[in-house]
């Protein structure tokens, strides 16, 4: 990010607050502190060969933040998803992110093992395409409670029941449980690779375009459900999107990449209503308005 | 009883399960020269030979037929040593690790897949001339698969063949542990279709191999789940995925799930061969095997409402067979050794003076 | 959120400037305002006056970091302490938003498929107040601003340009925002939604709100403003 890592500010002797600024008053809370941080991106790059897959980029995220990354396709927004999460290994740079145990690992040197059980566990990733996120031969209940029998739950009804509410809360009719996803909608399999990652509770989720290849109308729906569970259930994400307008309804940070590069980041409606770099100025402009 | 006596206990009035499937690629090997020429077909002396023994259906009990001399122009057991130390260090890997999978270096037999030849070859690693052999298919000795694998083993090993689970050292098994406990020293080899019991869940074989390293088995419950959920229980009744020592989950190939408890501490080495997929793998004595499960549908064995038709068992697993055209049905013994030793003690004790 | 700050004024802002940079016009300079000063006090309204096209809203945002001022410092009263809203990092914002800062803007940027109740009652459940006190207290507001009960439990895509912005109102007015900014609040609805609102403002600057405001309507200023801050047209376009 190419905002300052310690925002203190520089107050004018003319300022009204000259001189009276107490000593009370919290530290600023963009300066990270290591306690706060959920998923610390040190630098990090990805080259083949010449080519730059992604390039120096560096984002904390903190527990409750939406973080979006947008850029056309080819910009490398997945590339760097694939890094954060673990899948790709980089060229340069770290990937820290602080377990529920409160210590801090470096992603890519965590033992397969460990890295494994974090992406069933604390983890989550929605794929873009359900039936890369979804066992589509299995019911939505088998779907649901793989990651709970993953955990060690053993008890059929308890199992089940946590499939009923999770159903529910994703909007999808209990009796449709048995059913495989293949016989749902794609906005209903959406959700319901939604349920499955969420149903462990975890603390951070990685979504790769959630709402790209879904009507406008399911979109909306969508939109508004992970909005709820994002908030009710204070998750963190690292959102990957073409979409400027999704971005600006689930993302409190975004960061505009092109080329491997992060070429503006901020406040996302700062970012898109005040875009200020040529590329994020041609996004902006670009968005057909509804 | 005159029922009972009637009864023809031969194969030949039983319902013969299907074969596995026959690989539509299997090798040239099996076909007869072109031009007809019998003497360089491939196991040609095996194929002249008489196929039945003398007294092999006839309910003979023990060692039916002795020891005989080795067909010439063959190694001990079919397969030559290289072979075999190479089988038999995959085996060893395998005993060491229970339940885990080892690859070999599978051969060519002269027989199809699906046939047993994972089996047959662990079985000819393991064989040496003080060997007796059994050999079932669905728990019987005189289905064309056992009477052919122990016809082969006969005639390229020499070694006396017997139905009889008590005498044998080694047994052969497709489908059915024998219902006579099997005691120390004994080996029983399964011949095993498809190995990976995640292989349902998860296609790549790559990451089923990973799965296995981590230890991460929750797929195999979602396979229960997804039964519960569609029939009310577990429907899985063969092929019922097991915990191997706390720690490897394994198939136990096309076995009933009425004998996973056979499985477990059971006193005899268990190997499993499976040929197509060139796997080994082992459950050494008195190892833990549990049959996977939820605390709220626990593992649990098939049960019959009716005693077996002929020998009037309670506690073996039957099999339901159709005695005539107009569709009636008898349930008996699948073990059919077990089963016409249970009837001969019934009526030994029939015919004794206190009767 | 009522709170007395004699001392310092809620909103101080200095040598503001604001520069567009338009690239995709051979990158067009676009000054909004430079060396732009003001303070806006604990419970007065301050009106800002000016022309259209005269960074009277380049302003509104760019005190609640929609807009990145291009110089100059923006000091807002955030709990004990101050925060510069022209500098803060991201989450030192959205802090500010969330216990600070309400923004009432001319249009209502529609949440898909969320009901009109949960929008308003939003801003309080985030502040930690539980669901059914947060849709009471957006039912009473809402009432007060004539918005029927019907329509309540209806997302406000389809409603008409006056309800919108009176959805828009009560979302900025169900909290005690200790500083409110509003844009043109009034605009669009009839003579009885305009007395509402201007009672609004008027309770929350009795409640100590540093409120800063555009109005187009004449009649409103003179009601609610305290004092007017002058924009004179000095937008200008600078050719690069």
């Amino acid at each position: 990010m190419t905002e300052p890592a310690a925002v203190g500010f520089a107050i004018p002797s003319a300022s009204p607050f000259a001189g009276i600024r107490d000593a009370k008053a919290p530290p600023p809370a963009d300066r990270p502190s290591p306690n706060q941080g959920l998923l610390y991106v040190e630098g990090v790059g990805k080259y083949y060969g010449d080519r730059i897959g992604c390039k120096d980029v560096s984002f904390d995220l903190w527990p409750g933040e939406v973080l979006a990354i947008v850029g056309e396709s080819g910009s490398g927004k997945s590339t760097l998803l694939n890094l954060v999460c673990g899948r790709m290994v980089p060229t340069s740079g770290k990937v820290r992110y602080r377990e529920s145990s409160g210590d801090l690992f470096d992603v890519h040197k965590l033992p397969e093992a460990s890295r494994r059980r974090l992406l069933r566990t604390e983890w989550g990733y929605v794929h873009q395409n359900p039936r890369d996120g979804l066992r589509m031969r299995v019911s939505a209940g088998g779907n649901i409670g793989e990651r709970l029998m993953a955990c060690g739950s053993r008890h059929y009804g308890n199992i089940r029941k946590t499939g009923v509410s999770w159903l529910d809360r994703v909007e999808i009719d209990a009796d449709r449980i048995d059913d495989v996803p293949v016989s749902y909608s794609g906005g209903m399999q959406q959700r319901l690779q939604i349920a499955r990652n969420l149903v462990s509770a975890p603390r951070l989720v990685f979504m790769d375009e959630p709402t790209g290849g879904l009507d406008v109308s399911v979109q909306a729906r969508l939109l508004d459900l992970i909005r709820t569970l994002v908030r009710e259930m204070g998750l963190s994400v690292v959102l990957v999107t073409h979409d400027l307008a999704v971005a600006r309804l689930l993302a409190h940070r975004l960061m505009v990449m092109r080329r491997g590069e992060v070429v503006e980041s901020g406040l996302a409606d700062q970012v898109l209503d005040d875009p200020r770099h040529e590329y994020t100025q041609l996004l902006v402009s670009s968005v057909l308005q509804g | 009883m005159s029922a009972e006596e009637n009864i023809d206990v031969s194969i030949h009035n039983r319902l013969h399960p299907p074969m596995d499937p026959v690989p539509p690629d299997r090798s040239l090997a099996d076909c007869p020269h072109p031009e007809g020429r019998s003497d360089d077909i491939p196991g040609k002396d095996l194929r002249q030979a008489e196929v039945f023994l003398k007294g092999e259906i006839s309910g003979h009990k023990g060692i039916f037929a002795e020891g005989r001399p080795e067909t010439p122009g063959y190694n001990f057991a079919y397969l030559d040593e290289q072979t075999k130390r190479m089988l038999r260090r995959a085996i060893l890997k395998a005993v060491a690790v229970p339940g885990c999978q080892v690859p070999f270096g599978g051969r060519e037999m002269p027989m199809p897949y699906g046939w047993g030849t994972g089996g047959i070859q662990v079985s000819a690693a393991i064989m040496g001339k003080n060997d007796v052999l059994k050999v079932i298919d669905q728990g019987s000795d005189d289905t064309t698969n056992a009477v052919s694998i122990r016809s082969f083993f006969r005639r390229v090993a020499g070694i006396p063949v017997t139905t009889s689970t008590g005498e044998a050292t080694i047994i052969q098994t497709r489908h059915r542990i024998p219902e006579h406990p099997l005691r120390e020293g004994q080996i029983i080899v399964y011949q095993v279709p498809v190995p990976e019991p995640l292989r349902w869940m998860e296609p790549s074989e790559k990451e089923t191999r990973t799965m296995h390293a981590l230890e991460e088995y929750g797929v195999m419950h979602v396979k229960l789940y997804e039964d519960i959920a569609r029939h009310g229980e577990i429907a899985t009744s063969y092929d019922y995925p097991v915990m191997v020592g706390g720690r490897y989950v394994m198939s136990p190939s096309p076995l009933p799930k009425f004998d996973n408890p056979k499985m477990h501490q059971s006193p005899a080495l268990q190997l499993f061969g499976a040929g197509r997929e060139k796997r080994v793998y082992a459950v050494p004595p008195y190892t833990d095997v549990r049959s996977l499960d939820f605390e709220d549908y626990p593992f649990s064995v098939q049960h019959w409402d009716k005693p077996c038709g002929i020998c009037g068992s309670t506690d073996t697993y039957l099999d339901e067979i159709i005695t005539d055209d107009k569709g009636t049905r008898l349930y008996v013994c699948s073990d059919t050794d077990h089963c016409a030793a249970r009837l001969a003690s019934r009526k030994d004790k029939r015919g004794g003076p206190d009767d | 959120m009522c709170g007395n700050f004699a001392d310092t004024p809620h909103v101080a802002v200095r040598g503001l400037a604001k520069t567009f940079v338009l690239h995709a016009q051979g990158g067009a300079v676009i000054n909004a305002f430079h060396d732009l000063e003001l303070d806006a006090w604990a419970g007065e309204c301050l009106a800002l006056h000016g022309p259209s096209g005269s960074g009277k809203s380049t302003l509104l945002r760019s005190i609640y970091a929609n807009y990145k001022p291009t110089a100059g410092s923006i000091l807002v009263r955030h709990g004990p302490g101050r925060v510069d809203m022209a500098t803060a990092g991201p989450r030192t914002v959205l802090e500010v938003r969330r216990d600070t800062m309400g923004y009432v803007s001319q249009f209502l940027r529609v949440i898909p498929r969320v009901a009109t109740v949960d929008i308003v009652a939003e801003r309080l459940t985030e502040q930690g107040i539980n669901r059914e006190e947060a849709r009471e207290r957006a039912g009473a507001l809402l009432t007060r601003l004539r918005i029927p009960r019907r329509l309540w439990g209806l997302a406000p895509a389809t409603f008409s340009g006056g309800e919108q912005q009176r959805v828009n109102i009560a979302r900025g007015f169900i909290r005690k925002y200790p500083i409110l900014l509003l844009d043109e609040p009034t605009a669009s609805l009839d003579g009885e939604n305009r007395n509402t609102v201007m009672e609004l403002i008027d309770e929350a600057k009795a409640c100590g709100a540093a409120v800063i405001g555009i109005f187009h309507d004449d009649e409103v200023r003179a009601a609610v403003a305290d004092r007017a801050f002058a924009f004179a047209r000095h937008r200008e376009a600078v050719g690069q």
